[in-house]
């Protein structure tokens, strides 16, 4: 809801959520695929060097996000193995 | 399986020199009750109350509410894995005391500072608005009140308190033990009319893997991240299903509720009459991730097909995250030609203007509401306390305020009221549109 | 609307509200037949004995304008109940006729009763406003349904004027204005859920008890030309708070937001932070705060040049997401977008849990 505001408001948001289908379906804009719920952005099952380098993966992938120009809902997958 | 509840009712709980039922009156031997509570060191005082519906008093701290059973043939005994060995029930005859309960209320400041792991406790008013709002207020109850050591982790405190209402609720079902019950009802599965739709009840069960206790356990085993699987509706009424006695909040079916499962006393109820009741299903949600969710979803739905389903009612418990579970489940059935209907409640806010769910498929075209868990509710003042707390957080958060427990208390939700929101449809409770 | 349907519409009105004196309504100046419309009305209701008070609005910019003529209009007579109406399949129609009913329900506090087509753009609006003072009663789609329209406005008008509790709306036939109220049915859930079921597996009809959301659609908005030049922000749901939670954030539903500095900071350390919010495991999230704001791998991007130096803001917005009401999401979806607004913020990254 927060990030449909914002596009509303002509900020380009990269909305990075392990919940992805439901911010498609309310509408997000730019959606980044997440970890998991309790650790959005990173995976504690890994080392910590691995679960940096997962984060900033992430936030490079959100940064791109912000780059591109999207006409409808898009999912940006930053290049991760998930542990389910 | 069958299984042949003896219902025992209690119009009254009394104080007496010896645990006795006798013509609907409970007599109840507190000193016994409490002696034997306090063999547990780790308790360091217990007491005990006798609430009637319609009294003007408040309990607060209440951590679970369960029915007094006991087995008198068949394999095992209730809450098999808690009191006594792992042992399959569902079978026999099983004595219960309806129109009662054992309400175990304890003070315990917990460990954990938010999230799923935090210990809640609640509330419930006996007369009034707060009655109104809950299932439970209907009931006689015994309140077990405890105090426990200083310093205990969630899992021991969770024990300690389980044991005590656990232990108590089966000592007051002894007391019926050769006794002609009121009434007779048997559960039997089978003997399908082959007219008659298939039909089973697909039980979501939300659990926290990262939790000690996830906070739903069957035989005791705590379910973590399992697929769905089978289990025979005889087992609820024996007490398979546990809780975690630390967390108790509105929107959260109790031991009580698994014992008396709605839907699954509904269906059976139909058995042969309008339907073919072919079990349940239990279906652990709340998958952390859109990956573990659309699995086990698909799962579910293959396991019912291949199980000859025609429909499924599906009930679940838990809250947005574990919605979204639930929601891809209908649409797995739906896509299996498994006709499904879902209950559940509603959000809606304050005035009821907000959206009422969360998360939607389209073939979710099939929806019956148990009516809303977020309006508003004022309380007035009461008269009696009873409960470990006398002052209370409304709100939920680290640093929250105290707020009297005995004064008037305005609750933004349902959730801190124990039975404050109807999970299977108990009630008759709805969300109208206006 | 043909003009000479305008003395119809007067005479059907005076059948079923034959008490009816004065009429107020509005006609399209920027429709040809709108002034003709206008003299119609008026020699009809010379005919019955009826007061006209025409309002001719130029377009949907003087909806407003119109509303609180009519208001003024409207509130020294003191009616009992408003009417609009009925729009049929007029856009520009039913949109006047809701914003007007709403304006007099809210300004005057009277009941109002207007009909359209359910499709008629007018009905959004009803939907949005939550008024429960209007309501919009569903026609066919052109005015040879006048007459029928007309009597289902009447009955309503009349009950209404008579102080009659409306009931649901499926029960009295309106549309719902997204009031959904908790009450006791007749019967159980159980029993509603296995008589759904039953009604669905035989192929009978029945009524779900909650339809689905159609989420309003917003354009995305344009992209950064170059992250590396753009000012960012981020925003997140997590629940990680300075630790002792210093704003009082709750664990569910919370309607504040906050922003918290981390201008000096290289990474956030655990034990200064905590997450507070009911509706996950927070185990991991207090062990390492970057699951829900990943400052370090920001300033590492920023490091590199990935982030303009100097370009990250220095603070990040936080409202613990938990349970919470998508009308108050909005609220603060708008209120922290015009926060970014005044701090010169480009794009903004929001992380979710």
């Amino acid at each position: 809801m927060i990030s449909k505001e914002l596009d509303r408001a002509g900020f380009p948001v990269a909305l990075i959520s392990a919940m992805y289908p439901v911010a498609e379906q309310i509408g997000a804009s730019r959606i980044v695929k997440a970890v998991a719920i309790p650790h959005p952005c990173g995976d504690p099952s890994l080392p910590a060097e691995m679960d940096r380098a997962l984060r900033r993966e992430i936030v490079t992938s959100a940064l791109k996000a912000l780059e591109t120009e999207v006409e409808t809902t898009t999912l940006f997958a930053p290049k991760m193995a998930v542990s389910s | 399986m069958v299984l042949e509840m003896a219902e025992f009712p209690v119009t009254g709980i009394q104080p007496g020199a010896k645990i006795v039922y006798e013509a609907g009156t409970l007599r109840v031997d507190r000193q016994e009750i409490v002696d034997s509570i306090l063999q547990e060191t780790r308790i360091e005082a217990a007491w005990l109350e006798i609430v009637a519906p319609g009294d003007h008093a408040r309990i607060t701290g209440i951590r679970d509410v369960v029915e007094p059973r006991v087995k008198v043939s068949g394999a095992g005994q209730v809450f098999p894995g808690v009191l006594g060995a792992v042992e399959p029930v569902g079978d026999g005859r099983t004595h219960r005391l309806s129109g009662m309960a054992v309400f175990v209320t304890a003070e315990y400041e917990g460990t954990v500072r938010a999230g799923l792991a935090v210990q809640r406790h609640a509330i419930l008013d006996m007369w009034g608005a707060g009655a109104e709002a809950s299932r439970y207020s209907r009931l006689h109850g015994l309140v077990v009140n405890l105090r426990l050591a200083k310093g205990l982790s969630e899992l021991q405190a969770h024990t300690i308190i389980q044991r005590a209402a656990y232990e108590t609720a089966k000592k007051l079902a002894e007391t019926t033990i050769g006794q002609e019950p009121r009434h007779v009802e048997t559960f039997a599965l089978g003997g399908a009319d082959p007219a008659l739709p298939k039909v089973f009840l697909i039980q979501g069960c939300l659990t926290d893997s990262h939790n000690p206790h996830t906070g739903v356990s069957y035989y005791n085993l705590p379910i973590r991240d399992s697929l769905a699987t089978l289990i025979h509706p005889n087992e609820f009424f024996d007490g398979v299903f546990s809780v975690n006695a630390t967390r108790c909040v509105g929107y959260f079916p109790i031991t009580w509720d698994w014992q008396n499962h709605p839907l699954v006393l509904g269906l059976y109820r139909e058995h042969r009459k309008r339907l073919n009741f072919a079990g349940v299903i239990l279906e652990r949600i709340r998958y952390e991730t859109f990956h573990g969710k659309e699995v086990v979803a698909q799962h579910t739905a293959n396991m019912a097909s291949q199980l000859g389903a025609d429909a499924a009612l599906i009930a679940w418990v838990g809250s947005g995250n574990a919605f979204v579970d639930v929601m891809l489940t209908v649409r797995a059935c739906e896509r299996r030609n498994i006709n499904t209907v879902l209950v559940t409640y509603e959000y809606g806010g304050k005035d009821g203007i907000d959206s009422p769910l969360l998360f939607y498929v389209p073939e979710a075209n099939a929806v019956a509401s148990t009516g809303s868990r977020d309006r508003w509710i004022e309380l007035p003042p009461a008269e009696k306390l009873i409960g470990p707390y006398e002052e209370i957080q409304i709100l939920s958060y680290p640093g929250a305020p105290l707020a009297s427990a005995r004064g008037a208390l305005t609750l933004d939700a349902r959730d801190m009221i124990v039975g404050g929101v109807d999970n299977w449809g108990q009630e008759n409770w709805i969300c109208n549109a206006y | 609307m043909a003009p000479e349907l305008a003395g119809k519409r007067l005479e059907l009105l005076r059948e079923v509200l034959p008490r009816v004196a004065r009429v107020a309504f509005l006609a399209s100046g920027r429709d040809p037949d709108g002034r003709l419309f206008v003299e119609e009305a008026q020699a009809a209701a010379e005919r019955f004995g009826m007061q006209i008070q025409p309002l001719v609005i130029g377009g949907p910019e003087e909806i407003e304008g119109a509303s609180q003529e009519v208001v003024r209009l409207i509130s020294p007579h003191r009616p009992d109940v408003v009417v609009a109406g009925p729009a049929f399949n007029a856009g520009r129609y039913g949109l006047a006729a809701v914003e007007i009913c709403r304006t007099i329900a809210e300004r005057l506090g009277l009941p109002c009763v207007t009909g359209m087509e359910p499709e008629n753009p007018g009905v959004g609006f009803y939907r949005e406003y939550h008024n429960e003072k209007v309501f919009l009663l569903p026609t066919g789609e052109s005015a040879a349904g006048m007459g029928r329209a007309l009597s289902a406005m009447a009955v309503f008008v009349c009950r209404l004027a008579a102080g009659a509790m409306i009931g649901p709306a499926d029960r009295e036939g309106y549309l719902p204005r997204g009031i959904r109220r908790l009450e006791r049915g007749e019967r159980s859930g159980v029993e509603r859920a296995i008589d759904m079921l039953l009604a669905k597996v035989e192929s009978r009809s029945f009524v779900t008890e909650v339809a689905m959301e159609i989420w309003d659609k917003v354009a995305p908005a344009p992209p950064l030309k170059d992250a590396a030049g753009a000012k960012l922000a981020l925003v997140s749901t997590s629940g990680v708070v300075p630790w002792g939670n210093p704003d009082r954030f709750k664990t569910y539903r919370n309607t504040h937001w906050q922003k918290y500095s981390f201008a000096e900071l290289k990474s956030l350390e655990p034990g200064k932070w905590e997450a507070v919010h009911g509706g996950y495991n927070v185990a991991e999230m207090n062990q390492n705060p970057h699951y829900g704001v990943p400052l370090d791998a920001l300033r590492a991007l920023e490091a590199e040049g990935k982030i303009g130096r100097g370009k990250l803001y220095p603070a990040y917005y936080m409202i613990p997401g938990n349970q919470g009401s998508p009308a108050v999401m909005r609220r603060v979806g708008q209120e922290i977008a015009a926060d970014l607004r005044k701090e010169g913020v480009d794009g903004v990254l929001l992380v979710a849990t």
